[in-house]
C-alpha cells in the first residue's frame, strides 16, 4: 500500500517539477523567442527585397510592402505556399516594382518544408533558387516548358511547384505594386490570355496593359512605359438586353477600335436586325471618331445607324459616348500619378 | 586503480565495442532518417548527445527515488522535458543552431537510446558512471551516424558537407538510391558485418 502511495506521489512529483521547470523556462524564453521570431521575419523579408528599409504588413502572414529611406515603395514580398512533393511549400519572395523577383526563400523543414532530403529538399539549395533574381513573370516557367528556370534533376514535382508558386503569388499579389509605377506589367491578375489578345486588337500600338479597374479598364503602354490609350468595357441597354462593348481609346482621344461581344457572351440582340451591330461595317464607323463626331449623321454627326435598329445602334453609340465621358480621366498622365 | 580503468571503460565502450547503432541497434530511426547529409547527421549526434548526457546524469540522479513501477513513466517526462527546455533555449538564444538543429529536437524524444540508456545504465549506476556512460553512447551514435551522412551524401550528390568535391560523372550521375532508407539499411549492414568481423568474432568463438 505504502509502495502504492509512493508510486503515485513520486509520479506526480516528477510531474509537478517538470510542468513547473518548462512553465518557468517558457515564460522566460518566451519574450525572446517571440522578438527572434519577429527579427527573423524582419531579416526574412529585407532578405528578399533588399533596399527596403520598413515594411508595412498589408495582408497579415502574407503580404508586406517594402519602403526606402525615402519612404518609397520599392516592392513586395508576399508569402506562397505551392504543393510540393510531400506537402505544400512555404515560400516568401520579393518582388520590385521594376516587376521583376528580387530573390525567393523557401523555408526550412523546421518551418514546415516537407519535401524528401537530398531530392525535393534541394530546392533550398542557393543553384535552384537563385535563377528566380531578376526573372519576369514570363520567365518563370521551367526550361523544359519554355521558360528559363532549370529544374532540379529528379525533383519536378517540387521544381515546378516553386515556380508554380512563384507565378501564382506574382499574379494575386501584384497590384498592389500601384498604379503610380512607370513600370507596366504584361499581364494583370484580371488580364488572361484571351482578354491580352482582346486588348492588344482594340489598342493596336499598346505592347502592355494594366488593369485599372477589374474587368471594365485597362491602360496600354507603348515600349517607353508611357501611357498610349486605354481600353474600357461598358455595357448599354440595348434592345433585348445588354450590350456588352469592348473601346480601345487612344491619348489622342480618338476611339482606335470596339469590339462587340458575340451571342456566345451574352449578346442578345435580334439576329438580323440588332445582331448587326456586330458586323464590322457598322463597328468599323467607330474607328478614328471623336466624341464630338459620336452621332448619327441625322444629328450631324458621323455614325450610319443600322436600318430597323435604331435602339442596338443608338444603344452602343450612347454607350460609347457614357464609356469616353467617364474613363478619359484614366488616360491623362498627371491624375494616373494621383491614384 | 582498478576501479578507475573500470570508469573509463564505460567510456570508450560506447564508442565501438557497445556502440549504440551497430552494436546495441538502437536508435535506428533517427539515424536512417537524418543521415541523409552530413551536416544534418552531425546536427542530429549534437542535439541527441547533449540530451543523452544530461538525461543520464538526472536519471541516475533521482534513481533511488523511482519506484520501479513507475520507472519508465518518469524517465520520458525527464526525457521529454529536457528535450523541450533544449528547443525553448535554443530557440530563445541561439535562433542561427536553432535553424539547423530546429528540426532534429523534437525527433530526440523518440530516440530509444536515451531511454535505453536511462533503462539500462542510469537507473543502475552512480552519476559519475551515468556521465561517462552517455557521454561515449554519445560519441559512438555521433560517429556512425556522422560517418553514415558522409558517405551518403557523397553518393548522392558528389559534396560533403555541402562542398563539391566528386567527380564530375557522380554529380551529373548520382546514387539516388543512397538518400532513401534503402541506402541507409545496406550501409548499416555494411558496417555491422565489419564490426562482427573484426571486433565482435574474437568474443563469440571465445
Amino acid at each position: 500500500m505504502k509502495s502504492l502511495t509512493w508510486m503515485v506521489v513520486s509520479l506526480f512529483l516528477a510531474c509537478l517539477v517538470a510542468a513547473g521547470l518548462l512553465s518557468k523556462v517558457y515564460t522566460v524564453t518566451k519574450v525572446q523567442i517571440e522578438k527572434q521570431i519577429s527579427e527573423n521575419m524582419l531579416m526574412r523579408l529585407s532578405d528578399v527585397l533588399p533596399g527596403a528599409k520598413s515594411f508595412q504588413e498589408v495582408i497579415k502572414d502574407s503580404l508586406w510592402i517594402g519602403f526606402d529611406e525615402q519612404n518609397q515603395k520599392i516592392g513586395l514580398v508576399f508569402k506562397t505556399g505551392p504543393r510540393g512533393y510531400a506537402g505544400p511549400i512555404p515560400i516568401l519572395v520579393g518582388y520590385g516594382v521594376d516587376s521583376m523577383v528580387e530573390k525567393i526563400y523557401i523555408a526550412s523543414p523546421s518551418e514546415g518544408l516537407k519535401e524528401t532530403p537530398g531530392l525535393g529538399l534541394q530546392v533550398k539549395e542557393p543553384k535552384f533558387k537563385n535563377q528566380f533574381t531578376n526573372k519576369k513573370f514570363a520567365d518563370l516557367k521551367l526550361l523544359k516548358d519554355g521558360g528559363s528556370i532549370q529544374a532540379i534533376t529528379a525533383a519536378t514535382i517540387s521544381s515546378r511547384a516553386v515556380v508554380n508558386g512563384v507565378r501564382e503569388g506574382i499574379e494575386r499579389y501584384k497590384h498592389y505594386i500601384g498604379t503610380d509605377s512607370a513600370e507596366s506589367i504584361q499581364s494583370d491578375i484580371c488580364i488572361d490570355e484571351n482578354m491580352l489578345t482582346r486588348l492588344s486588337k482594340l489598342l493596336p500600338e499598346a505592347i502592355q496593359f494594366r488593369c485599372v479597374i477589374e474587368d471594365t479598364v485597362w491602360t496600354g503602354y507603348d515600349d517607353q512605359h508611357q501611357v498610349i490609350g486605354m481600353v474600357f468595357q461598358i455595357a448599354p441597354e440595348g434592345y433585348a438586353g445588354l450590350i456588352p462593348i469592348f473601346v480601345g481609346y487612344g491619348r489622342d482621344q480618338t476611339i482606335k477600335k470596339i469590339y462587340i461581344s458575340s451571342p456566345a457572351e451574352g449578346l442578345k440582340e435580334t439576329p438580323g436586325c440588332g445582331l448587326q451591330i456586330t458586323e464590322s461595317e457598322f463597328r468599323n464607323q467607330f474607328s478614328n471618331k471623336k466624341l464630338s463626331d459620336l452621332k448619327f449623321t441625322d444629328n450631324g454627326g458621323s455614325i450610319q445607324a443600322i436600318s430597323g435598329a435604331t435602339i442596338s445602334s443608338r444603344a452602343v453609340l450612347n454607350g460609347i459616348r457614357q464609356g469616353i465621358e467617364r474613363y478619359q480621366h484614366y488616360i491623362k498622365t498627371d491624375s494616373l500619378k494621383s491614384k | 586503480m582498478k576501479q578507475k580503468v573500470n570508469h573509463l571503460k564505460y567510456l570508450t565502450d560506447g564508442i565501438i565495442i557497445d556502440n549504440p547503432i551497430l552494436v546495441l541497434m538502437i536508435g535506428l530511426c533517427p539515424t536512417l532518417a537524418t543521415s541523409i547529409t552530413a551536416k544534418d547527421a552531425f546536427g542530429m549526434g549534437i542535439a541527441a548527445s547533449f540530451v543523452l548526457i544530461c538525461s543520464n546524469l538526472v536519471v541516475s540522479a533521482i534513481r533511488k527515488l523511482i519506484p520501479d513501477a513507475v520507472r519508465i513513466p518518469v524517465f520520458i517526462i525527464v526525457i521529454s522535458t529536457f528535450v523541450t527546455i533544449v528547443d525553448y533555449v535554443m530557440q530563445a538564444y541561439a535562433p542561427a543552431l536553432y535553424r539547423v538543429l530546429g528540426v532534429f529536437v523534437p525527433l530526440i524524444v523518440v530516440n530509444c537510446i536515451i531511454l535505453g540508456r536511462a533503462e539500462a545504465f542510469a537507473y543502475k549506476n552512480g552519476i559519475i558512471d551515468s556521465f561517462l556512460d552517455g557521454f561515449g553512447k554519445s560519441i559512438g551514435f555521433t560517429l556512425v551516424i556522422v560517418v553514415m551522412g558522409i558517405i551518403r551524401e557523397y553518393f548522392s550528390t558528389g559534396s560533403i558537407f555541402g562542398i563539391i568535391i566528386g567527380p564530375k560523372f557522380l554529380i551529373s550521375n548520382p546514387v539516388l538510391f543512397m538518400i532513401f532508407p534503402p541506402g541507409g539499411f545496406l550501409l548499416i549492414g555494411i558496417f555491422k558485418a565489419l564490426i562482427n568481423k573484426f571486433v565482435i568474432k574474437q568474443e563469440s568463438v571465445g
